[in-house]
């Protein structure tokens, strides 16, 4: 609570006081008094006025441009209006309320910041704007107060938790190429009906043919009739509309965020499922606006979820907030190393809940500091010598207490033998236990201070490590419920604090990247149980369509090319109903693009087409052997670093077209989805569909 | 600008914060502080030596250095406590004697110049502790220039004869008599054998500060959230049962890993 420069006026003070008590000298007696009966009186009226400052409580609003909002649109600007309110008679100290922007959203103009002396009469207010970013959760989690006095002698900073999660739909913008949604003429269908040269009960002519019986009368072309002498009934075009479905991949692979833009500054977590979620959202609003019919299934690993093709508003918001709780989804937990999320975690931590990392609460002994560490038993074979000399110091120190007693006890239980049985080789032994026994205490004391001290001198970083650590377990074993042994137990198994690290973030919509790769080489987000799940979805979708349909599957498929048998048959299903298909395949931002490799990089290097198995297992050795040199070398880590994303570069292409290579045999078209080109694609395919004829002929 | 500028227009570094009237109200309080200072200290006979806080205070002041206040305090006591001023006989004397007016106004003087002095440093430079994030100086982390009322000079002013007069009057109750020294006919008395019938005081100000300590402890408590007393309970559990905690954790990790390394054969 005080501040350093109250500690220094309080030495200060007591010097003055001191000297002037010691030497007798009344001014300077006095002097001390007076500035100690005003520092006293300031911190009682400080401490008194403090309460009201932890009671306040938080108003927010989210506004657009003519009212409030309970969600907001992906890209669109928004005002965010913030009071600060109390009820207490007294006023608070000085306060400074700053207000914590979500993720996601971009801070604009206004200022999030506010300070003041809050009373019940004057609240203190602000607003802002911000920008918001991809579709999701915008989630608030309230304001950092930081209070004051106004000499700065006393400090106090607590977080006023009020949480409001909005979810931020995608936005829905027109595109360039997208077809005219008026009727422009009147011999054009009303919008979302299309002519379909199969007989049918439109409007337009589309044959004439001989009567049968059961033909209705009103269908019988009375003059063509007379001119033939029998009778001929007329055949009209079949009026159908056009329904896209939209498989949207939304298992784990496509959440996991990764950073994209240059430099600091700039830099943004995005996801593979923004960009597939905007091209959804893209083709949901043009074939909205031509009423032509849109479906959509979300599917994952787990399941999948269907909204049956259908037109209108409510359609469209319903399919566009199941797009945005798909977006909000975070990355499923992985059993990765801690250490890389430990300094996001704690910084997280230390911003939103600064009451709970206060050292009475809890707390690092110093002792475990500096003279035990935490072992981390999990890790223990992948530690170094100078990480495994900090975390088990507690060990060497039981070591050195063990020398000591056994250097103790043995000469004296040789001195009762001795004395006991006088033999020659007791003398002897005793002779070399009393030369060895000091020279073993002193040696195992000596090399475990050396050791202490080497561990002191370059251990700070590891030490603030082991300090995040510590206090982030405590806040995640009592908040999930692990207390009171989920403490120790979170210190000493690194995949299960790492877990509930990533669920602890992930609650609190942070983005945060995991590598892609085990340390095997094997890839960590492939799962194969989604293809499964899409091509049931898939043949759902073809039993329940009719004519014209467009499949577009916008899944990740990448590394999973033994368990696609089942899409592939699925897809030939529809293939064969005369329906189309569209892969887009997503792709993690800030990755280059595969068109720009339109050969593998393998069959370049190699001058030959190798077989999948041997190109798979290639990558994985070099992953593998890669991972072992990073961890082995520390002095070449940028190189070690801009080696293995080219690595996984070269990975993510080899699969790309390998995949690409699969879907064309069959006529599927596979594209990009971080190019351009999906959306006018799927447009044009649904254009060809509108058209007379039959897609096929 | 810098971003923090740009999110808090209420930030002092828009214009120029010296011609704020709110510093230059502040500035000039100091001042007089200072020259009150050089009065009283002048008034004791110390010459040229009495300009010696008065330089301190003045660079410190203009420089808006945070270690101003304490040189300033130093300075007093090095010229109080150990120089004697050319022509005055301090002598010493077994007791402490009554302060006269002129000691007062020294202190109004020298306690006016340290609040004006840290008002100035929460509004120039920061009001909450620096964060270690930021290099240089944070704006947010400022005193709104904004937010300085007209009387608060005044009502600085006004207070300090208070704190003074309350300082006397603890001096009058209970330092009169106060005389760590005693001399006999076999000489002085050291101060280790007389200060635990004399340092009452010390022992009271100790017990107040003691129970204003509980008293806090206490209303922190009362005031503590579920999820704060929860921690400190677990915390209080893994405190003394850490290392058998650590024991028992690491057999089960060995156990777990064991049927990992069995279950998965590399």
């Amino acid at each position: 609570m005080l501040t350093s420069r109250a500690c220094w006026y309080l030495f200060c003070v007591f010097t003055i006081l001191g000297v002037g008590l010691l030497r007798l000298s009344p001014l300077l007696t006095l002097l001390g008094l007076t500035l100690l009966v005003w520092f006293t009186a300031q911190w009682l009226w400080f401490l008194i006025r403090l309460p009201a400052a932890r009671r306040l409580r938080v108003e927010r609003e989210v506004w657009d441009d003519r009212s409030t909002v309970a969600t907001m649109w992906a890209g669109q600007t928004f005002e965010v209006r913030l009071r600060l309110l109390q009820d207490s008679r007294l006023s608070t100290p000085h306060v400074a309320a700053t207000d914590r922007l979500p993720f996601g959203a971009e801070y604009l103009n206004g200022s999030d910041h506010a300070q003041g002396v809050v009373s019940a009469k004057e609240p203190l207010e602000t607003a802002y704007r911000i920008r918001c970013g991809p579709a999701g959760l915008a989630r608030f989690e309230g304001v950092r107060i930081q209070t004051a006095d106004w000499q700065g002698f006393f400090y106090h900073v607590h977080f006023i938790h009020a949480v409001v999660s909005l979810p931020i739909l995608p936005v829905l913008t027109p595109r360039a190429g997208q077809p005219a949604s008026l009727k422009r003429h009147n011999l054009l269908l009303p919008p979302g009906i299309h002519r379909f040269r199969r007989p049918g009960s439109g409007s337009e002519l589309l044959d004439l043919r001989d009567y049968l019986p059961g033909d209705p009368p009103k269908t019988i072309a009375w003059k063509v009739s007379a001119r033939r002498d029998r009778l001929i009934t007329k055949e009209f075009e079949s009026e159908v509309p056009v329904r896209c479905t939209l498989f949207v991949d939304a298992s784990n692979s496509v959440r996991v965020p990764a950073p994209s833009g240059s430099g600091p500054q700039q830099i943004r977590y995005g996801k593979a499922l923004d960009r597939l979620i905007d091209i959804a959202a893209g083709v949901l609003q043009a074939n909205a606006s031509i009423r032509d019919l849109t479906g959509l299934c979300l599917f994952d690993e787990h399941g999948s979820e269907h909204v049956a093709p259908d037109r209108g508003s409510v359609h469209r918001t319903e399919c566009l907030r199941r797009l945005a709780a798909a977006a909000a989804r975070l990355s499923d937990q992985q059993t990765v190393s801690p250490d890389p999320l430990l300094p996001l975690a704690y910084s997280f931590a230390a911003e939103v809940y600064p009451e709970l990392l206060r050292s009475v609460v809890n707390s690092v002994p110093w002792t475990m500091r500096w003279m035990e560490g935490f072992s981390s038993y999990s890790q223990r074979l992948r530690l170094g010598w100078f990480e495994l000399l900090h975390r088990r110091k507690g060990a060497l120190r039981s070591l050195c207490w063990w020398t000591s007693f056994w250097s103790l006890i043995l000469p004296v239980s040789l001195l009762l033998a001795r004395m006991l049985f006088k033999t020659q080789v007791l003398d002897n032994l005793l002779l070399i236990v009393l030369f060895l026994a000091p020279l073993a205490a002193f040696v195992a004391w000596g090399g475990a201070m050396f050791l202490f001290g080497v561990d002191a001198v370059t251990g700070w970083n590891k030490r603030r490590r082991d300090r995040w650590r510590k206090q982030l377990a405590a806040i995640v074993s009592a908040r999930y419920g692990l207390a009171p042994g989920g403490l120790a137990a979170l210190l000493e198994d690194d995949d299960a604090f790492s877990l509930y690290v990533q669920r602890f973030l992930n609650e609190h919509q942070v983005p945060f990247t995991l590598p892609l790769y085990s340390p095997e080489g094997r890839y960590l987000f492939a799962a194969p149980d989604k293809v499964r799940m899409l091509a049931d979805a898939l043949v759902r979708a073809v039993g329940r369509g009719r004519d014209n349909e467009l499949f577009v599957l916008l899944a990740d498929l990448l590394e999973l090319d033994d368990a696609l048998d089942p899409l592939l048959r699925a897809v030939r299903v529809a293939l064969g109903r005369h329906h189309q298909v569209i892969l887009i395949c997503p792709w993690p931002p800030g990755l280059e693009l595969p068109s720009s490799l339109p050969r593998s990089a393998w069959e370049r290097t190699t001058g030959r087409r190798a077989s999948r198995p041997v190109q798979q297992q290639a990558a994985t050795q070099s992953v593998a052997h890669l991972r072992s040199h990073a961890e082995r070398g520390n002095e070449n880590r940028t190189a070690n670093r801009l080696l293995w994303d080219h690595v996984t570069k070269q990975r993510f292409h080899l699969a790309y077209h390998r995949l690409r290579r699969t879907f064309t045999r069959m006529g599927v078209a596979v594209l990009c989805a971080a190019e351009d080109e999906p959306i006018p694609l799927i447009l044009s395919r649904l254009e060809r569909l509108r058209s007379l004829g039959r897609p096929h002929s | 600008m810098t971003n923090a500028d740009l999110r808090n227009p209420l930030s002092p570094t828009a214009g120029d914060p010296q011609s704020h009237p709110a510093i230059r109200n502040y500035t000039l309080f100091c001042l007089v502080a200072l020259f009150l200072l050089v009065v009283c200290l002048a008034n004791r006979g110390f010459e040229w030596w009495c300009l010696l806080p008065a330089l301190i205070g003045c660079l410190t002041l203009l420089t808006h250095w945070s270690y101003g206040p304490p040189l300033v305090l130093l300075s007093l006591v090095g010229l109080l406590g150990m120089y004697k001023p050319r022509g005055s006989y301090v002598g010493w004397s077994p007791h402490l004697e009554k302060p006269g007016f002129m000691d007062l106004i020294l202190c109004v003087a020298v306690l006016g110049y340290i609040v004006g002095h840290y008002r100035l440093l929460s509004l120039m430079r920061n009001i909450f502790p620096a964060d270690p994030r930021w290099r240089g100086v944070d704006p947010s982390q400022r005193r709104s220039l904004d937010l300085v009322k007209g009387w608060e000079v005044v009502l600085v002013g006004l207070s300090l004869p208070l704190w003074t007069g309350l300082a006397w009057a603890i001096w009058v109750v209970k330092m009169t008599d106060f005389a760590p020294f005693q001399v006999t006919q076999l000489g002085i008395v050291p101060p280790w054998d007389v200060l635990p019938s004399e340092l009452g005081l010390v022992w009271a100000g100790l017990a107040l500060l003691a129970a204003a300590g509980v008293a806090v402890s206490y209303m922190r408590w009362t005031t503590a959230t579920p999820e704060e007393s929860l921690l400190y309970l677990q915390d209080r559990c893994w405190r003394m049962t850490r290392r058998e905690q650590g024991l028992l954790n690491r057999w089960l990790m060995w156990t777990r890993l064991r049927a990992q390394r069995r279950k998965v054969p590399s």
